[in-house]
C-alpha cells in the first residue's frame, strides 16, 4: 500500500503527459481516458476522475488540447477531447525530458 | 434512479465550494462517466450498493479540482451569494473556503469547521452552529443572530464588524481573538471561555456575563450596559473608555452586581474607575491609568 502511494505521486506529476500520449492516439471523452490510463497501467495505476478533469481542465487553458461535443443520439452528448498541434510538441518535448531523466535516474538511483 | 443517485451525492459533494463558474459543467461530465462505470461494474455482476460505493471512489479529491477550474476560468474564488438556507449541513468541512454573502439561515450546522474560512458578510439567522469550528475564520460583518454556538470554538477569529446579538454561547471558546466593532446585545455567555482576547468597542447590552474570566485582556470602549457581571474577573485586564451603565431601573439589581466583579490588579481609566467606584464596586487594588 505504502509502495503504491509512493509511486502515484511520482506518476501524478506526468498525468498531463499520459492525457496528450492518449489523445494523439485519437479524441476521447473523460471517462474513456480513465478507462485507457488503468487498461494501459494493466490496472497498475488508477486515475481519477478529479485528477484527469484538474488535468484536463489546465491542458485545455494551455491550449494543448481542444474540445468537441459529439454526435451522440442516445443519451447525453459527450465532450471529446482533442490534441492540438502545440500539445503534439509538448508531448514530444515532454517524453524527451523524460527520456532524460530517466537515463540519469537510472545511473544515479 | 441511479443517475439521480449520484446526482444528489455530486451536489452534496460540491456544495461546500459555492457557485462558480464551470461548475454546472464539471458536475455533468462528472455525472455522464459516473454513470457509464455504474453500468460497467453492473454489467460484471456487482450489486447495486456496491457498484454505487465502487463508483463513488473514482472520483477522488476534488479540491484541486475546483481550484484548478478556479485558476483557469480566472473566477473570483467562490465569490458569488451561496444559498444554504434552511438546509442540513451538519458535519460540513467548509476549511479553507471563500463565502462571501453567504446565507445559512434557519440551517442545521452542527458539527461544522470552518477553519480558515472567509465568510465575510455572510449570515447565519437562527441556525444550530453547536460545536463548530471558526478557528482562524474571518467573520468579519457577519451576522450570527439568534443561533445556537454552544461548545463553538473561535481561535485567532477576526470578528470585526460581527454581529452575534441574542446568541448562546455556553461552553464556547474564545482564544486569541479579536473584537472589533463587536455587537453582543442580549447574549448568553455563560459558561464561556476567554483568553487573550481583546475587546475594542464591543457592545455587550443586556448580555449575561455571569462568572467569565476577563483575566489579562484588554478593553477599550466596551459597553457592560445593563449587563450581568456576577463573579466575573478582570484580574490584571486593561479597561480603558468602558461603560457599566446600570440604567434607571427601581431595583439596585445591576448596582449589586457591580460589586460581585473582581478587578484585582487592573488598569482602569480615570473616567471608568469612578463610575465603578460610584456602584460600589470593589477597586482597591486597581491601578488608575
Amino acid at each position: 500500500m505504502y509502495k503504491k502511494n509512493i509511486s502515484s505521486d511520482l506518476l501524478r506529476g506526468h498525468v498531463d503527459t499520459m492525457i496528450l500520449r492518449l489523445l494523439s492516439e485519437g479524441d476521447k471523452y473523460g471517462y474513456e481516458i480513465v478507462k485507457c490510463i488503468n487498461k494501459n497501467s494493466n490496472s497498475q495505476y488508477e486515475l481519477k476522475e478529479a485528477t484527469m478533469y484538474s488535468a484536463v481542465r489546465r491542458l485545455k487553458n494551455d491550449d494543448e488540447i481542444d474540445w468537441y461535443w459529439g454526435d451522440e443520439t442516445q443519451g447525453g452528448r459527450r465532450k471529446y477531447y482533442k490534441i492540438t498541434e502545440k500539445g503534439k510538441n509538448t508531448y514530444i518535448i515532454n517524453k524527451n525530458n523524460w527520456q532524460y531523466a530517466k537515463d540519469i535516474l537510472d545511473k544515479l538511483l | 434512479m441511479i443517475n439521480e443517485n449520484l446526482k444528489v451525492y455530486l451536489n452534496n459533494l460540491f456544495k461546500p465550494y459555492g457557485i462558480f463558474n464551470g461548475l454546472e459543467e464539471i458536475k455533468s461530465e462528472l455525472l455522464s462517466d459516473l454513470n457509464e462505470h455504474y453500468y460497467e461494474l453492473k454489467a460484471r455482476g456487482l450489486d447495486d450498493e456496491t457498484a454505487f460505493q465502487e463508483t463513488i471512489k473514482t472520483i477522488g479529491d476534488i479540491q484541486q479540482m475546483v481550484d484548478e477550474i478556479l485558476e483557469t476560468t480566472q473566477d473570483t474564488y467562490r465569490s458569488l451569494p451561496h444559498n444554504f438556507n434552511g438546509t442540513d449541513m451538519k458535519n460540513t468541512d467548509f476549511r479553507n473556503v471563500k463565502a462571501h454573502h453567504a446565507k445559512f439561515n434557519g440551517s442545521d450546522i452542527k458539527n461544522c469547521d470552518f477553519t480558515g474560512a472567509d465568510l465575510t458578510g455572510s449570515t447565519f439567522h437562527a441556525s444550530d452552529l453547536t460545536r463548530c469550528i471558526f478557528d482562524k475564520t474571518n467573520l468579519t460583518d457577519v451576522k450570527m443572530s439568534a443561533v445556537s454556538l454552544n461548545k463553538s470554538s473561535f481561535v485567532n477569529t477576526i470578528l470585526t464588524n460581527t454581529n452575534m446579538s441574542t446568541s448562546e454561547f455556553k461552553a464556547a471558546k474564545f482564544i486569541y481573538s479579536q473584537f472589533f466593532n463587536s455587537i453582543m446585545h442580549m447574549t448568553d455567555l455563560r459558561k464561556a471561555i476567554f483568553n487573550q482576547c481583546t475587546f475594542t468597542n464591543v457592545d455587550f447590552k443586556y448580555s449575561d456575563l455571569r462568572g467569565i474570566c476577563f483575566d489579562q485582556q484588554t478593553f477599550n470602549g466596551v459597553k457592560f450596559d445593563k449587563v450581568v457581571l456576577a463573579g466575573s474577573t478582570f484580574k490584571n485586564a486593561i479597561i480603558k473608555g468602558c461603560s457599566f451603565d446600570c440604567g434607571h431601573t427601581f431595583s439596585k439589581k445591576y448596582y449589586r452586581d457591580k460589586q460581585k466583579i473582581n478587578f484585582d490588579g487592573a488598569f482602569i481609566d480615570k473616567i471608568t474607575f469612578l463610575y465603578l467606584k460610584s456602584y460600589g464596586s470593589d477597586l482597591s487594588n486597581v491601578t488608575i491609568i
